[in-house]
């Protein structure tokens, strides 16, 4: 995407946002507040980390604005300010709240939330600048869907270049239908990591377009032509709303055999995406300024980081894994693959602190992993006792 | 999966170049399994095991990740994992009625302003 395309759209992003009238509280009001935007994906996850922030003494605000993952990225390596009304935040009940920006000059975020690598927002020659952190968070994977009585089952890669490169020209039957493609904008993080997964740039998507994952619920779901339909979520968005809509096996290019991101259909285990053999997934970016010293310029910003990613020890009451599992992303400690590029090859890893088979309970309420207190009660092929089950490492 | 790298090659080499000669201390180091039997560098140093590779970021064996085409090799282990088998397929040549000039993908149409 150009630079000058992208700045255009967050430009008028950023006057649409402020176009809003909410009569809120003023966010700077509150005590301490960290302001997050970005991903839309990442919001269940800082509904929890805002009310566990706000319980601290003294108490932290975590502010939410969603506003697509190039626009998180964007907010900290450009530094453009947040400028709007409506903003999320969450008291010690864990419910949501409301709050404005309505200062002229706008505030700076602290933390910019993205389901893409910068690379794919952004040119990048040198890479994200020394003085911004990109910590890797859960594993979040991305589909095609379409309505849930349509007979298609599958897509392959191929299928998918034609249907979003030419969209009522895709001579791709069922999807030939221009009203019945659905596609997000540039700026979202599903639509970018699919465009980089099927070759067709996410600023040159055709199909109709929808405003918002809900908006490509609704418009696939209550297509008036099941099979024709078509549309693209993340896994949570998806796999929330199974009654609308269903999620189609992907087949990558050159293979002949199309694969869920679970082990079947209706699962929810993500096996697929964790040992790597679904294609389209990649981890939470969450960037945040650095000081000269290496350190996050916001500390309290580095701690709410920290406990997404897993780097920092989830305090006590905050079960990330769980909350991770049950909205259908991945944790890297339950990832047996990584990848450091935009759908590039994935690698093999072992992560310290294994939580495979904890996710796996959670996710599924079923595990053939054994229980364990220690070590000594593990067998010889899954020797370590971690998160309360036998893993293999 | 990773490939051996020139800087995986040069380090081989180099590691039989000081076995071979007076010292085999920088290269006993390097590639000692006796603390941690599944310490490695390349690939090559996880064949004791089997199905295994190199981790790039711990340096140790893990289970080699499975074949992505077909879907039909189990990787085992506790935690997640499990066989596959192919029971869906997209029938490219049948269902793609517009291909390029070589028989491949068609070029994307120019952009006209984009969105």
């Amino acid at each position: 995407m150009t630079a000058r395309r992208l700045t255009t759209m967050l430009a008028g992003l950023t006057v649409a946002l402020a176009a809003r009238s909410v009569g809120a509280v003023e966010c700077a009001t509150l005590p301490m507040t960290i302001y997050a935007t970005g991903s839309t994906a990442a919001k269940p996850l800082l509904a929890e980390i805002g009310k566990f922030m706000a319980g601290q003494t003294p108490a932290v605000t975590v502010v939410y604005l969603g506003a697509g993952s190039c626009a998180g990225v964007d907010a900290i390596l450009s530094g453009t300010p947040i400028m709007a009304t409506g903003l999320s935040y969450w008291d010690t009940s864990g419910t949501e709240q409301k709050c404005d920006v309505t200062s002229a000059s706008g505030v700076s975020a602290n933390i910019g939330i993205s389901d893409v690598f910068a690379t794919t927002c952004f040119k990048l020659p040198g890479g994200v600048p020394a003085s911004v952190s990109d910590t890797l968070g859960p594993v979040q994977a991305m589909m095609f869907v379409t309505h849930r009585l349509s007979v298609e089952k599958a897509i392959s890669a191929e299928a998918a270049y034609n249907v979003y490169g030419f969209g009522g020209q895709s001579q791709v039957p069922p999807w030939t239908f221009e009203g019945s493609i659905f596609r997000r904008d540039a700026l979202s993080g599903t639509q970018a990591m699919i465009a980089t997964a099927i070759g067709v740039p996410a600023d040159q998507w055709q199909g109709t377009a929808t405003t918002s994952s809900s908006d490509m619920v609704m418009r696939v779901g209550m297509a008036n032509f099941a099979n024709q339909s078509i549309g693209i979520l993340s896994a949570e968005v998806a796999q929330d709303n199974r009654q609308m809509i269903k999620v189609l096996a992907y087949q990558n290019f050159g293979q002949t055999c199309a694969i869920f991101p679970d082990s079947s259909e209706m699962a929810n285990d993500k096996t697929n995406v964790r040992n790597g053999q679904y294609p389209i997934w990649g981890p939470l970016h969450l960037f945040v300024r650095l000081n000269a010293s290496g350190f996050p310029v916001n500390a309290k910003a580095g701690e709410v980081v920290g406990y997404i990613a897993g780097t920092r020890p989830a305090p006590a009451g905050l079960d990330l894994v769980k909350i991770e599992a049950q909205r259908h992303a991945v944790p890297p400690c339950a990832m047996r693959v990584r990848r450091m590029q935009e759908m590039g090859p994935p690698m093999s890893v072992a992560p310290t602190g294994a939580c495979g088979c904890y996710y796996e309970m959670a996710a599924t309420n079923a595990t053939t992993c054994k229980k364990c207190s220690t070590a000594s009660e593990c067998p010889a092929s899954a020797p370590i006792c971690s998160y309360g089950y036998c893993e293999t490492q | 999966m990773r490939q051996l790298g020139p800087a995986g090659l040069a380090l081989i080499v180099l590691c039989i170049s000081v076995a071979g000669g007076t010292s085999g201390a920088g290269c006993s180091i390097l590639l000692d399994s006796s603390a941690n039997p599944y310490k490695c560098v390349t690939d090559d140093d996880c064949v004791r095991f089997p199905s295994a590779a190199c981790d790039d970021i711990k340096k140790e064996c893990v289970p080699r990740l499975p074949m992505f085409d077909a879907g039909m090799v189990d990787t085992g282990g506790a935690g997640g994992t499990s066989g596959l088998t192919c029971e869906l397929s997209f029938d490219n040549k049948a269902r793609i009625n517009v291909t390029g000039p070589d028989g491949g993908l068609r070029p994307l149409p120019p952009q006209d302003g984009g969105p």
